[in-house]
């Protein structure tokens, strides 16, 4: 038996195809396309993450002058310089953690930078076998545990002592005091180097990494599509609000474990930083979502959800004011507020909680954006 | 073939024992073989069997089959060889009946294993590759026919082609009385989120995002789900359906990650097309290979009367048909939103109709010391598990009751709320199961579950009207 003949296509078939045709007939010119995502990616690439990878190398600069400034004539003053150019540093740091990938982990600079909790133990006996001159190559060659920024901050802050402590320790005249003093100004010159690294890295001048972003669907080897950077941003984001939400307030505050408050889990619980901490990665997550960095501002992830969805993209902004609010609220400094206030710290966490809630949920559903990276069919 | 005009009129029993081709029969055993062994080398080059199967230390079982383990490491590798060595058996028909059953057998115990893991496709896998032990499949185009020339026939029961095209058509015409929802049909999703994702495919990308494309596109989909098995069956009209399935299926798959499942559905349709469809492109192809199927056999008499074995064969179709119709229709005993909840969801061709995330927390609680502290799914599952559980609220409550049996055995006996977040087809996320029940009382059945929170669209009403543009 053969196959029949081709007939004329059914009526429902052609109600079908004229219903098609005319609804395409009845709809403007296509104003949306993957434009728009490339649009997104460019904008994210050249007004938010590469002014903040400048940001980082240049507020990182005046790191190693501040700390040789301090080791040379170890006063209050210039300790208070050193620290205030370590929460410099600090700031563009935090807000680059939202999109922690390309060069700062490709190069490993990001744990070089920012391993946490700091690990005294291991810094000390760093100090004690490190040799003479400490040489910022020497860090180079050291565990993420001994150096980056929160190693520089053991050193130059002492919440129970104060600054008369730091300066009796990294400031003292003996030979462990100068050790000291030079292992701190190694790790500074370290930090500095690894800010300049990245920064070079991003740049067009250096690696150009910032046109892999910004050129995603449209010569980036990285994303072949303007979706794909837009779901790797997505993620990126995600992750960080883990990070925030679980292991720098839920950690500390002992939710997870059960154990109860542990201020040793605390960021940056030398230098008291730890709720700016908590601000300035927030405000890079908020940055990347709304697509503007200080002066700057572009097309960010808000515009394709609020193209879907205008009520998804007011409950992210909500999400990111109340958690601002929140952690704001926290009686500083968040190592004594875990005890002291922790409903305070809790209410926090629960917003933080919910940033990363309609990231992970609102926001990837709404982009079409896979939150777990499998490959699993799903029909 | 047809039935003789003017002959007297046949019963719906003699049609279903009238001798047909066998030939598409044959066909769709070596394709859907061949299929199977491609999965298999699939799931193995993907490293799927270690991801979904060896790492996971903790597996979601459907209800009835917690009982259901993997093998150690090697085994379920050995596992796959079994399943790609029966595939291989029925592709070519060398020990067929064996094979198929076999292959049976050990694909679905494959997706017993693992919930997170469920398709369709599989589901559909498992149907077919039960129905084919009892098949006759085997009798041309196979090795079984060449050593054994008696088991060589021409042609083989209505009933066996028959039976095939019910279950293919079940799932096209259910995927499609699925789609007749508000949100496929009046809101264009999830095919909104979905297209608008791809704008990046060249040509047809730019009207991807417009939600014109979207509802046009779902109503299309669910036209061709509910009218193509019809257009199939009409010889005037199949040319065009199958092209219809093809362009279909290319399209879905090119645009989402379903795996086989465009090839298993295009290489099944085949079956709606004459019996003998294969003679031609065989004769075209090659005369030893259109000789695989014998023409000059003659062609066994319906039986009559009815034996006793046939008549057992038809109350088990019967059945089968029954069991078929009934399991889709089963999430009407369930209250609210089957997607939401997804009471009778699975084993129901509810088919790529929702794209949800979920995000889950377990709260324990342990009343010896008062103190609650939240647990991260991730500690103890995988990505994939932690994905689907999060959207599923069986799997929720498997979840939490996997996490108190770890903390009983560390001699804690704790209660374990969950605060759970979905968002399904675009809407904002709410939560999901009542965070007040403490899941650890509540026993898993096929009872509708008042633990699960309604899908309550009046408060999103507004904001959705307005992100129609």
């Amino acid at each position: 038996m053969s196959l029949s003949p081709p007939a004329f296509p059914s009526r429902s078939l052609l109600a079908l195809t004229l219903t098609l045709a005319l609804a395409a007939a009845s709809c403007e010119t296509p104003t949306a396309d993957d434009t728009a995502q490339r649009a997104v990616m460019h904008d994210l690439a050249y007004q938010v993450m590469l002014p903040i990878y400048g940001e980082l190398e240049k507020e990182a600069l005046p790191l190693p002058p501040a700390v040789t400034a301090f080791c040379d004539a170890p006063t209050e003053a210039t300790l208070t310089a050193a620290q205030a150019a370590w929460r410099a540093a600090r700031v563009p740091w935090k807000h680059a953690e939202a999109f922690r990938f390309g060069p700062v982990e490709d190069l490993r600079i990001g744990s070089a930078l920012d391993f946490w909790p700091a690990r005294t133990d291991s810094i000390e006996s760093a100090i004690t076998d490190a040799p003479e001159p400490v040489t910022a190559t020497h860090i180079a060659s050291l565990g993420v545990s001994t150096k980056g920024l929160p190693a520089l901050e053991y050193l130059l802050f002492d919440p129970a002592g104060g600054n008369a402590a730091v300066l009796a320790s990294l400031g003292g005249a003996d030979a462990t005091g100068k050790k000291r003093c030079a292992y701190a100004r190694a790790l500074a010159d370290a930090i500095a180097a690894d800010a300049t690294t990245a920064g070079d890295a991003w740049s067009l001048e250096g690696g150009a990494f910032v046109d892999q972003v910004a050129k995603a669907g449209t010569g980036s080897t990285l994303f072949l599509t303007g979706q794909d950077g837009i779901a790797r941003v997505v993620n990126l984001l995600i992750s960080t609000m883990q990070a925030v939400s679980e292991n720098r307030v839920s950690g500390p505050l002992g939710v997870v474990s059960g154990a109860g408050p542990d201020p040793t889990l605390v960021e940056s619980r030398f230098s008291d930083n730890s709720i700016d901490d908590l601000l300035g990665t927030l405000q890079g997550v908020e940055d990347v979502y709304l697509g503007r960095h200080g002066d700057l501002s572009g097309r960010g992830i808000t515009e394709l959800v609020a193209a879907r969805s205008p009520a998804i993209d007011s409950s992210v902004r909500k999400a990111f004011a109340d958690a601002k609010a929140a952690i704001s609220a926290i009686p500083a400094p968040l190592r004594t507020a875990i005890t002291g206030d922790p409903a305070a710290v809790t209410k926090a966490q629960d917003a933080l909680r919910v940033v990363r809630r309609v990231l992970s949920t609102d926001v990837a559903s709404v982009l079409g954006v896979a939150v777990t990276l499998s490959d699993n069919d799903g029909d | 073939m047809t039935a003789t005009e003017g002959a007297p009129r046949e019963s719906l029993v003699e049609r279903l024992f009238r001798p047909v081709d066998i030939a598409s029969l044959a066909a769709f055993r070596v394709l859907f073989g061949a299929l199977m062994l491609v999965s298999v080398v699939r799931f193995w080059a993907n490293g799927w069997i270690r991801d979904f199967y060896i790492t996971p230390p903790l597996h979601f079982h459907y209800f009835g089959f917690s009982w259901v383990s993997p093998w150690p490491s090697l085994g379920m590798y050995a596992h796959f060889v079994v399943l790609g060595l029966a595939s291989a058996l029925v592709m070519v028909g060398l020990f067929y009946r064996a094979a198929a059953a076999v292959l049976f057998v050990a694909f679905t115990y494959v997706e017993l294993l693992e919930k997170a893991t469920y398709l369709n496709h599989y589901y559909l896998v498992s149907i077919l590759s039960f129905l084919m032990i009892f098949l006759p499949l085997h009798r041309a185009a196979s090795i079984d026919a060449w050593r054994s020339p008696a088991l060589a026939s021409r042609t083989a029961p209505a009933w066996a082609l028959l039976l095939l095209r019910f279950q293919i058509g079940v799932v096209y015409v259910f995927a499609g009385i699925a789609k007749l929802g508000p949100d496929w049909l009046l809101r264009g999703e999830p095919l909104g989120i979905w297209l608008s994702a791809h704008t990046d495919i060249p040509l047809v990308g730019p009207f991807l995002a417009e939600r014109w494309v979207a509802r046009a596109a779902s109503f299309a989909g669910a036209a061709f789900d509910l009218t193509v098995v019809f257009f199939l069956l009409q010889s005037r009209t199949r040319r065009f359906a199958y092209a219809a399935v093809l362009v279909f299926h290319f399209i879905t798959g090119m645009l989402f990650p379903i795996g086989v499942f465009p090839w298993i559905m295009s290489a099944s349709a085949l079956i709606f097309f004459p019996p003998s469809w294969p003679r031609p492109l065989l004769a075209r192809l090659s005369r030893r290979f259109a000789r695989a199927i014998p023409e000059d056999l003659t062609a066994p008499p319906p039986p009559r009367p009815l034996g006793t074995r046939q008549r057992w064969g038809i109350a088990l179709l019967a059945a089968h048909a029954i069991v078929q119709v009934a399991l889709p229709l089963r999430h009407f005993l369930y209250p609210g939103n089957t997607a939401w909840s997804e009471e009778g969801f699975r084993f129901a061709w509810r088919v790529m109709l929702v794209e949800k995330l979920g995000f889950v927390e377990l709260r324990i609680h342990d009343p010896a010391t008062g103190r609650t502290i939240r647990a991260e799914p991730s500690r103890w599952l995988t990505p994939l598990q932690t994905k689907m559980m999060a959207q599923s609220p069986d799997m929720i409550l498997e979840f939490a009751h996997h996490v108190a049996d770890d903390y009983a055995a560390r001699g804690k006996h704790v209660a374990v709320y969950a605060d759970a977040w979905v968002t399904m087809n675009g809407r904002p996320s709410r939560r999901i199961i009542d965070p007040s029940v403490d899941l650890t009382t509540v026993r898993d059945s096929l009872l509708p579950k008042p633990w699960i929170l309604p899908l309550d669209d009046s408060a999103e009403a507004a904001a959705t009207a307005s992100s129609q543009h």
